[in-house]
């Protein structure tokens, strides 16, 4: 143990809405999935890379490497931009090292009953570091969260959910076909890892809450919030319900890494158009937060 | 809840008022002045006060229920010529219309002031005789052209906005008069006098100050009589019953009050505000604190209670707000651009801990803190004073009224600032039972003098004065000492100890201000009737210009620009001496023509990502050794009374004023710019998230600094608005307090700011917006998401 790494993007301190209380959130980078809403786009790939801010970069051309003739700042170095327009997304840390980062906080979740949150990215994708983490936090009596997308086998959710307290759980449409459609993987897969989290709540290990990302056009026809609600309702004992907004607040993060995006005319729902998911899904207690800018 | 109606019309009435410029005292302090010439000191003073609250016109608006102000108009200021007389003439020309703090002055009132006061007073001010004796060292560093007065500070070392402003700073006694009225007060002085033995010269300056104070205690029993005349004239004339027998009871009570002790909540705070106007009046400084109200006026909630009157008490406490935000003071331009909006720091002190440990909430402390949502004034300023055993309900109360974005209230860490307090030499019972004062400044209730001085020292000016061996680039003179030429220093060590030295030259000029200062403050300035409301000076028979106090700390100096300095210690050290990417030579060069040929040497020297503020261990090592140095060379120094000086860090806006002076900094700060503010990092040196920054203040030692520190803090309304929102808010607080922080205050960011930061962003690099699981600095999002979050709309959960 110990030599165990994590590919990650970001180490988000005072987190406010992942989780309970105060918390740290690990961005894990790499996801099996590519929805195009995706508002981490640089949480996708699995491997590091550059992403670049024209608007900040200065043109100094510092950032060019031994033997480059021609100035590209997506293959410069980020170490040499003092403007920090390119940066590097991404990094292969050690699990003792996130806990570390981690406990830098824990004056914080005594105070606030908050604690670690693994989020991404998609976490089942380097399920033994995830797990390496979850373990070692609870060894020092640290509260645990996930944030996952579920598509992953299910031996890694078990293990993981096993040493969770708080599971953050998204779906994105329940037509199957739509699912592989859209997010390039299976709905059934996922579905499997939910139900065995509804297990977990049973048992009374953990919290579980299934987060559903509300984008116009794509997943809010009143049947499939319906048969959302009644897949739920069946299936589930325990369990909130938190529909999140589509925003566009990643829409510069494309840019960034040099791809397109590709739901460009999508408008962000009205808060007239969440109220209705709410009351079609009708589920006790489900809630939204809105898709206000926050912290 | 909103305010009643009446307090809702006192309340606009007070905004739409312009601020303005009065000379009833100027002219009868100098009547009085005039007249008495060869009394001693504080006689004079005594019947200066006299002769002002006989004749200062005597004004109750109407709807009042708090009767008294120092001028005809709510936010007019007095002039104090005893202070102001060197600088103000120079003022007045551009009174009306400078851009900052403008007031308005009659043309009349102008030609009196030039014509009959100003030229009294000239050459008899304080600052005008530092001005003259200070030797020429001392007055290269303070002032920008030492060869006539008045003459602009450097913003190397300052004292200036308190040389020119008075003493202030200091929490009254106001229990004493609502226990025993100023005539117990009056009985304890006349039979201190009683009991002199007149043959021993030792006893004359005590007679002395008792007849003062005794002549001081009965001006203002006086003055609230003319207010009772006033009130039952009003009353006589009055048509509306209501208002007729309200009248009537403000006469009842300015009658008796604050002559006898308060029976009841309405007449404690009619006594406790004549005791505050009469400090106004007497005193020209600012920060003139309530101190802990929630606490010395409980027992007459109590009584209010008790009759079933708890709504009118919160009535009353909001025309008491209102009556704090009348009251302003004229301050030169200079003080304004340190200082703008004439801030005037009535530190109102809320919650904490009972001189025996307990905690000390009670229902007036949520009283308060309703008030204060309900009527929104600027002052007083609202503090709060958080422990372990604080309760949940009341911090939680406390975190709603600042994430309303009212700017209140403060957070302080109750405990830490006890320990600070003892620590200095305060009595356990005493420490625990500290007022807040000014900014973030503790003192002994009931029993602390007033300090008489203090001042600002640049820190990153000692920076400078290195690289350029003692020159100031802003003038081209040589006004710090030579520390030898940095390009043969060998190792970082020797840059930092030469950094120190420098600092050593500017504390040792600013304690001979300061020591210069104090000898014409105990010479031209008495105050007998805060002497005399102060715990034990009428048992002693000596003034607080003479020492009477029980507790005399002081001087107390405030550093300026720690962010910029502990960067620009960290460049040198790395990037010169460590891995050397740049020589001395090149730092030299660059800086000496503010980056004109190397900009991006500029944005390199900035963009280094070892900063203080970002929880890094070295950088943060380095910001406190540089401050504790500083502080400690500062605390070795003692007052005219032998009193212990002090260090904080309570900038407020003067790292704008100080950074004028700076050139270019080895952190790439360019020549000119503001200093960072207070404990913060410096802007764009923010990499580290929001916890870290909290890490990085927290390890510059609050408790050591004990006059303070303050810190800034930025959130956005959205973080705090949901019912969670507010118990992670009030964790926040309580893990910074458990962390050793000293004082934070919230800025909950609205729209308004999120379209300037749009407008420009460089202004707002730390600037973060989020929704659930996704977060971005708001700089670096496209226009089109920046106007999408500014418009977006908002869920009520």
């Amino acid at each position: 143990m110990g030599k165990i790494q994590a590919t990650i993007f970001n180490i988000q301190h005072l987190s406010l809405q992942d989780g309970g209380g105060i918390r740290t959130a690990i961005f894990f980078k790499g996801c099996p999935l590519h929805c195009p809403w995706c508002c981490n786009p640089e949480s996708q790939n699995p491997y590091p890379e550059i992403m670049y801010y024209p608007r900040k970069c200065l043109g100094c051309r510092l950032c060019m490497r031994k033997g480059q003739t021609v100035w590209n700042p997506r293959m410069g170095n980020p170490e040499k931009c003092s403007a920090r327009a390119i940066e590097l997304c991404g990094r292969k840390v050690s699990t003792d090292y996130i806990i570390a980062e981690a406990e830098k906080d824990a004056v914080f979740y005594r105070r606030s009953g908050g604690g670690i949150t693994l989020t991404g990215g998609e976490i089942l994708a380097q399920a033994d570091a995830a797990v390496d983490i979850l373990i070692k936090a609870h060894e020092i009596g640290m509260n645990t969260a996930i944030e996952t997308c579920g598509a992953g086998r299910p031996g890694d959710f078990r293990n993981i959910s096993e040493h969770t307290d708080q599971v953050f759980f998204d779906i994105k449409t329940m037509d199957s076909e739509k699912h592989k459609k859209l997010t390039g993987g299976s709905l059934e897969p996922i579905l499997g890892n939910l139900k065995k989290a509804g297990e977990e709540v049973k048992k009374g290990k953990c919290s579980l809450t299934v987060r559903y990302p509300l984008i116009p056009g794509v997943n809010d026809s009143d049947t499939e919030l319906q048969s959302l609600g009644k897949w739920l309702k069946g299936e589930l004992n325990a369990f909130q319900l938190e529909i999140m907004p589509y925003h566009k607040l990643g829409v510069g993060k494309y840019e960034a890494l040099g791809r397109e995006y590709q739901l460009p005319m999508t408008e962000v729902p009205k808060k007239e158009a969440v109220e209705r998911a709410l009351e079609q899904i009708d589920v006790p207690g489900a809630f939204s937060r809105g898709n206000n800018p926050e912290e | 809840m909103s305010a009643s109606k009446r307090v809702s019309n006192l309340k606009e009435r007070l905004d739409k008022q312009e601020r303005s410029v009065e000379i009833d005292r100027a002219l009868l302090i100098t009547e009085s002045y005039k007249k008495n010439e060869g009394k001693p000191l504080i006689l004079r003073m005594a019947l200066a006060l006299e002769h002002i609250l006989k004749n200062l016109p005597v004004v109750i608006d109407s709807n009042e229920l708090i009767a008294g102000r120092p001028t005809r108009k709510a936010k007019a200021a007095q002039i104090f010529p005893e202070v102001q007389a060197g600088w103000l003439e120079g003022e007045l020309p551009k009174i009306r219309t400078r851009k900052i703090d403008p007031f308005a002055l009659s043309q009349d009132d102008e030609d009196i002031l030039r014509r009959e006061i100003l030229p009294y007073w000239k050459g008899k001010t304080i600052n005008e005789k530092v001005f003259d004796q200070i030797p020429g060292w001392v007055k290269v560093l303070l002032y920008e052209n030492p060869s006539h007065y008045p003459a602009a500070g450097t913003s190397i070392i300052d004292n200036f906005s308190l040389l020119e402003k008075g003493i202030g700073t200091v929490v009254p006694n106001y229990e004493a008069v609502l226990k025993k009225g100023l005539n117990g007060l009056i009985d304890e002085a006349e039979q201190g006098i009683a009991h002199l033995d007149l043959t021993d010269p030792e006893s004359i300056r005590k007679h002395e100050y008792l007849t003062a104070a005794v002549i001081s205690l009965r001006a203002l029993i006086r003055f609230a009589g003319r207010y009772a005349d006033e009130a039952e004239r009003q009353a006589e004339e009055e048509d509306d019953l209501k208002r007729k027998s309200e009248l009537r009871e403000l006469g009842r009570i300015c009658r008796k009050v604050p002559a006898e002790k308060a029976d009841t909540f309405y007449e404690a705070v009619q006594s406790f505000w004549f005791v505050h106007l009469m400090v106004r009046i007497e005193n020209s400084g600012h920060s003139i604190s309530p101190g802990r109200f929630d606490q010395y006026m409980y027992p007459y909630y109590v009584l209010e209670k008790k009759e079933g009157r708890e709504h009118r008490a919160l009535e009353l406490i909001e025309c008491l707000f209102i009556k704090f935000s009348e009251l302003t003071l004229f301050s030169s331009s200079g003080t304004s651009v340190c200082y703008p909006g004439i801030p005037q720091w009535q530190n109102f002190n809320l919650g904490g801990k009972t001189k025996d440990g307990k905690d000390a909430v009670n229902e007036l402390s949520y009283l308060c803190l309703q008030a204060m949502e309900e009527v929104r004034t600027v002052q007083p300023d609202i503090s709060v004073r958080i422990h372990p055993g604080t309760p949940e309900r009341f911090l939680r109360e406390a975190c709603k009224l600042s994430a309303l974005g009212t700017g209140h209230p403060k957070f302080y860490n109750e405990d830490l600032m006890a320990f600070s307090m003892a620590a200095k030499g305060v009595s356990l019972e005493d420490a625990r039972n500290f007022s807040i004062m000014g900014c973030v400044e503790p003192r002994v209730t009931r029993k602390e003098g007033i300090h008489l001085t203090g001042g600002f020292i640049n820190l990153p000016i000692g920076i400078e004065f290195v690289l350029t061996n003692g020159r100031w680039r802003k003038t081209g003179e040589q006004i710090g000492i030579k520390t030898g030429d940095p390009r043969e220093f060998r190792d970082f060590q020797e840059f930092f100890d030469a950094w120190k030295a420098q600092m050593d030259y500017l504390v040792k000029a600013l304690f001979t201000i300061d020591a210069f200062a104090e000898q014409e403050y105990v010479r031209t300035i008495a105050t007998p009737f805060i002497s005399a409301i102060t715990e034990g000076t009428i048992a002693k028979g000596k003034s607080l210009q003479e020492g009477g106090a029980e507790y005399n700390f002081g001087p107390s100096v405030n550093l300026i620009g720690v962010g910029d300095t502990a960067d620009s210690l960290l460049a040198i050290k790395k990037l010169v001496f460590e891995e050397k990417k740049y020589s001395m030579d090149q730092i030299v060069a660059a800086l000496e023509n503010d980056f004109q040929d190397n900009e991006i040497l500029a944005h390199v020297l900035a963009s280094d990502p070892c900063k203080y503020g970002n929880g890094i261990l070295e950088a943060d090592r380095i910001a406190k050794e540089a401050v504790q140095y500083v502080n400690k060379a500062i605390c070795r120094n003692k007052n005219i009374f032998g009193g212990k000086a002090q260090a904080g860090i309570i900038p407020v806006t003067s790292g704008i004023a100080f950074g004028r002076a700076v050139g270019a900094l080895p952190n790439g700060r360019k020549a000119g710019k503001p200093l960072a503010d207070g404990v913060s990092p410096v802007h764009g040196a923010e990499q580290g998230g929001p916890t870290d920054v909290l890490h990085s203040v927290c390890r510059l030692d609050p408790v050591s600094l004990t006059n303070g520190i303050l810190f800034n803090y930025r959130i956005s309304p959205q973080a705090v608005k949901a019912e969670n929102g507010l118990s992670k808010f009030a964790a926040l607080v309580r893990s910074y307090c458990d962390l050793g922080g000293w004082h934070i205050q919230f800025n909950v960011v609205d729209n308004e700011t999120l379209r300037d930061a749009k407008v420009h962003p460089d202004q707002y690099p730390d600037l973060m917006v989020r929704v659930a699981g996704y977060s971005a600095y708001f700089a670096q999002l496209s226009e089109e998401v920046q106007d999408d979050i500014i418009e977006r709309y908002e869920y009520v959960i």
